[in-house]
């Protein structure tokens, strides 16, 4: 009997565990986005971040969302061959990309690199005492650190999304015209009359949450940094991480909430 | 300007375990006192609960009669913006040029122009003693001795009247110890300062500082002047000074 209570004692302490760290989490996440709204405001920090959230991860994110339409572009051709359905391919290219692929894999990258290093930074400047020598300073550092960070992901991913969206629509259009045989004006005159508003509009919607997540996860990893260079080497394996897993948990949540599956 | 400060009946529990359990001392106006003890009996903890950094269970800290940890209000809030503080290693912003972390409190917290914080910044590395043509560098360029002096410019840079300082020589050789001992004695005594100084350092403490608090067991075990160190009869101190004179 003893093992089957110690076993169940277990698992209510990690459930415990669990729960109080999205707790945190959250209380971090609104902390945060409180200080949006109240001034002092610091736009050069947001400006800085804007340009590291956006600009910089192009390139990654872009080459990311050109190899994703490709490959989707020959494996739908693939599968649609067997029934006869190969002219629905720029319609698939166009929908997965972008309702599911461009933001959750811009996501996923953004969550790489920028959730890594806001953990990283932010991490050794608590380690170092500097996030303790801006309250010294009589500055809040949830406003000037926390703040501009999450505004500028919430701001950028969907920007991001947006390019991410265009570049994984070509991807698909260089395959399906270069190798596959496809009409290019066909093509795109099809991904244009499928392609809705309301698509664009809910990937971009994913995005926005996803760039707070990510910005939420890195700063509050960071924050929580302790011990030293071991300490933020964990910080930012663990944004990454929960970046991660909180953009598919919630893009499983936003996708029922956008397209009424439940 | 200076002021008194009174630390009383300070309490901190972390992890359910009570670090300081009843930490009490005072400043006059104008005095800097050592804050000692060995390894691990809460120094960093008592700094960090005076500045608010960590939650204190219990007690209270008093600049003036005012104390700065009383729920938040304007008088809480005065009161500690009167204090400044020197970090063990600096603690510089790294994104930032020597005198945008100098002027950093003025810029943000005191509204001074961009300029205006620049000049000041200028005169507070006079005033420690580095050359005005590290004001656009970044910290990484900088010594171990230079950043302890462009941290205490940034500390002094609001005009504080409670002075901190955190193993300010921890990590120097002996010749840039001496200096920034000096230069923290000259400091405190131009600007009438009340200052409190953490250290293991005793040569430092029989420098710059005229009282001693040392801590024991989460209570000061023994406060007195400092030529008294050496005849303070409490055998932790006494074993204490052993081992580190």
């Amino acid at each position: 009997m003893a093992w089957i209570t110690n076993g169940l004692a277990q698992i209510g302490a990690g459930l415990l565990s669990l729960l109080a760290g999205l707790g945190a989490r959250t209380l971090f996440g609104f902390q945060a986005t409180w200080r949006l709204f109240t001034p002092p405001f610091y736009p050069r920090i947001f400006v800085a971040q804007v340009a590291e959230f956006f600009y910089f991860s192009l390139p990654v994110v872009g080459l990311t969302a050109l190899f994703t339409g490709m490959v989707l572009a020959l494996q739908s051709h693939t599968g649609f061959e067997r029934f006869s359905a190969e002219d629905a391919v720029p319609q698939v290219v166009a929908l997965s990309i972008a309702r599911e692929l461009g933001p959750v894999l811009a996501g996923l990258m953004v969550s790489g690199r920028m959730g890594a290093a806001m953990a990283a930074e932010l991490g050794a400047m608590r380690v170092t005492e500097q996030i303790d020598a801006l309250s010294t300073l009589r500055v809040d550092p949830m406003r000037y650190l926390v703040a501009p960070r999450i505004l500028a992901a919430t701001l950028s991913l969907p920007l991001l999304v947006l390019v991410a969206d265009v570049i994984g629509i070509l991807g698909g259009y260089a395959v399906a015209v270069g190798q596959l045989s496809f009409d290019g004006p066909l093509f795109i005159s099809n991904v244009m009359r499928f392609l809705t508003g309301g698509d664009l509009f809910s990937g971009l919607i994913k995005a926005a949450v996803f760039g707070y997540l990510i910005a939420v996860m890195g700063c509050y990893h960071g924050f929580a940094a302790s011990a030293g260079a071991e300490g933020v080497g964990r910080a930012t394996t663990a944004a990454v991480v929960s970046g991660a897993i909180a953009i598919l948990a919630s893009n499983f949540l936003l996708t029922a909430l956008l397209f009424g599956v439940v | 300007m200076s002021a008194a400060l009174e630390i009383s009946d300070l309490r901190v529990v972390l992890g359910g375990r009570d670090i300081l359990r009843r930490v009490q001392f005072s400043a006059r106006p104008g005095e800097t006192i050592a804050l000692l003890g060995g390894s691990g009996t809460g120094k960093s903890v008592t700094l960090k609960a005076i500045l608010g950094l960590l939650p204190a269970t219990a007690g209270s800290v008093r600049i003036d009669g005012v104390d700065a940890l009383a729920e938040p209000s304007a008088r809480a809030s005065e009161a500690r913006a009167r204090i400044g503080m020197l970090f063990q290693g600096g603690a510089l912003f790294d994104s930032l040029s020597i005198w945008e972390n100098i002027g950093f409190r003025l810029l943000h917290a005191e509204g001074f122009s961009r300029a205006e914080s620049r000049d000041r910044a200028l005169e507070m590395l006079d005033a420690v003693g580095l050359d005005r043509a590290l004001a656009e560098r970044r910290p990484a360029d900088l010594s171990g001795g230079q950043q302890k002096r462009a941290g205490l410019a940034r500390a002094l840079a609001a005009e504080p009247e409670v002075l901190f300082f955190d193993e300010p020589t921890t990590g120097l050789d002996p010749l840039s110890a001496g200096r920034i001992d000096a230069l923290m004695a000259e400091t405190v005594d131009r600007t009438g300062a009340t200052a409190v100084m953490i250290t293991h350092d005793l040569a430092s403490v029989r420098r710059v500082c005229q009282r001693v608090a040392f801590l024991w067991e989460g209570e000061i075990g023994w406060e007195g002047p400092v030529d008294q160190l050496d005849d303070s009869g409490f055998e932790p101190l006494q074993a204490f000074l052993r081992g580190r004179d």
